[in-house]
């Protein structure tokens, strides 16, 4: 679950992971920040659980990978089809 | 504890009297980092260079350091040692935020490796500098840029290094968002001197990575290690390590990875073979070859998990030959319908096989790596993969069959960007277990959820990738 909030975090969650430090390094501990900062930024479940609509600004849209968007939009929609 | 005796395979150069200060950090202790091989090649090049004066830092063993470093940088290959880059910066004395560094003399602060590349964000106010890519090329452009603008003050140069293509300067950048609880509504430019979008580097040389270091305490004691290829074709739509990385990249055998591994066998026996996918290099079956041979008779070969469909008795018997005990394969499902979804192209005939060969080849186990949660999996899914485990276990008795599995992460810059973590994966992790051990099978989870690190990465080897 960790690995989900870091790997689409945004900017928003440096507070919390300055916080949680000295919390410790437990599940527990990341709700405790983000309950300590409500209303800074979403909760953990917009980050690790929700799925993001295909329009949103994706954290990492200024950073370009070796794939334009529109080709795993593409490889999404494959996948989807077969479900 | 002090440095163990290392054995390099580079020359460092002696820095000359304006070299520049660095340490370069490993956000981890010295056995962790020592096993990056992405941290030891960032370190052979940067040793290689006589402008800079480099120092060494791991959390519990460090080179002299410089009283005021001019650079820092930190190679991070795991996401949660974020908590340590915070702790060094801290013993440092030096603020965590790269805005309260742009007065006083701090030195500029970089990062790169495999987090920091797929998506750097949560991270980004510690940074100054985040190095987007393969670090080949980019990481001298970098430093030809920082010597540049040496004596400038922080904003010119953080602007001049923001033009170098896969420098990402985060203070540049302002992200702004629909509400302080809801999504991002755009992301940009703070000046129309910096380009609105970043490209991570791609390098296409024909040398891949090799060990600058062989030492007695890297977590596989003195391992070599080789990079044979560099991403994966498969392209699995969760996969991180395929699609960051892409294009499929290899060198050639007999003028790059050839010699490549002569030099690391004349100051060690043991020799590990990375890569997302290695035995997908073209001339895999020769480089077999070239380790069968009697020269090569007290060597221990390592090799990160395989592709299922290219497990032979030849693999097999090689890699019993020169100590290994098991393999490796991911198999994620058992269900065929469901590794359709996720573009696996494997089929469990192919699975029977792999196992058959190992077997046959005298390896006494096989690892499967598994995941749950992935999307468009239904409970028939999961009942597949322990009808498959089942199978497996009467069709080839006496191997030791283990299934690691984790669960589904989304990330960065695949075509499952988009899903959420499935809440009920935990629990479907917890039911797999149980039923796996009323089967008498053993199921391990991960250490390491996502799979994403594994594969050969420039910078962001580590520890999982050799198992």
């Amino acid at each position: 679950m960790l690995q989900a909030l870091l790997s689409r975090g945004d900017r928003r969650l440096s507070h919390l992971l300055e916080l949680t430090r000295h919390f410790g390094d437990s599940i527990g501990s990341y709700r405790r920040a983000f309950k300590q900062l409500q209303g800074q930024l979403p909760d953990l479940d917009y980050y690790v659980f929700a799925d993001w609509p295909i329009d949103q600004v994706l954290p990492w849209s200024h950073l370009q990978g070796p794939l334009p968007q529109g080709t795993l939009e593409k490889h999404l929609q494959e996948a989807i089809a077969l479900f | 504890m002090t440095f163990p005796t290392e054995q390099l395979l580079f020359t460092p150069a002696a820095p000359t009297s304006q070299a520049l200060s660095l340490l370069f950090a490993f956000p981890n202790t010295y056995s962790v980092g020592i096993t990056s091989l992405g941290y030891q090649v960032v370190w052979g090049l940067l040793q290689a260079r006589s402008d800079l004066r480099v120092s060494r830092l791991f959390t519990d063993i460090h080179e002299p350091l410089p009283r005021h470093p001019d650079l820092l940088g930190f190679s991070l290959s795991w996401e949660l040692d974020y908590v340590n880059i915070l702790s060094l910066l801290e013993s440092l004395e030096i603020p965590v935020r790269s805005k309260d560094r742009t007065h006083g003399c701090f030195p500029l602060v970089f990062g790169g490796g495999p987090v920091l590349t797929a998506n750097p964000e949560p991270f980004a106010d510690f940074f100054d500098v985040i190095l987007l890519g393969d670090g080949e090329e980019l990481l001298h452009s970098f430093i030809d840029t920082v010597q540049i603008v040496q004596g400038a003050d922080r904003v010119t140069q953080l602007l001049t290094l923001a033009q170098v293509p896969g420098v990402y300067v985060p203070s540049l950048y302002e992200v702004t968002y629909h509400s302080q609880e809801g999504a991002i509504s755009a992301i940009q430019p703070i000046t129309a001197k910096v380009p609105p979008q970043v490209s991570k580097q791609t390098y296409r040389g024909n040398q891949l990575s090799t060990s600058t270091v062989v030492s007695p305490k890297a977590a596989w004691e003195n391992i070599y290690m080789v990079e044979v290829v560099r991403s994966c074709p498969e392209m699995c739509r969760f996969c991180l390590a395929s699609y960051l990385t892409l294009p499929f990249r290899t060198p050639d055998l007999q003028t790059s990875l050839i010699p490549a591994i002569e030099q690391g066998l004349a100051v060690t026996n043991r020799i590990g073979l990375l890569g997302a996918s290695v035995t997908q290099h073209p001339e895999f079956d020769q480089l077999l070859d070239y380790f069968t041979r009697p020269v090569c008779a007290d060597l221990r070969l390592s090799i990160a998990s395989v592709r299922t469909n290219t497990v032979t008795v030849k693999l097999a018997k090689i890699l019993t030959q020169r100590g290994s005990r098991s393999i490796t394969i991911a198999i994620e499902s058992g269900s065929d319908r469901l590794r359709q979804i996720i573009n696996k192209k494997l089929e469990n005939e192919q699975i029977y096989a792999a196992a058959s060969a190992a077997h046959q080849g005298g390896l006494k186990g096989i690892k499967l790596y598994g995941m749950v949660g992935l999307p468009g999996e239904t409970p028939e899914d999961l009942e597949a993969t322990l009808l498959l485990m089942g199978d497996l276990k009467r069709q080839t008795p006496g191997l030791r069959l283990t299934l690691g599995c984790s669960t589904f992460v989304p990330k960065a810059h695949t075509p499952f960007q988009w899903f959420g973590v499935n809440p009920q994966a935990k629990q479907t992790l917890q039911r797999l277990q149980n039923r796996c051990a009323l089967k008498g099978l053993s199921i391990g989870r991960r250490a390491i959820t996502g799979r994403c690190y594994k594969p050969c990465y420039q910078e962001g080897i580590a520890v999982c990738h050799i198992y």
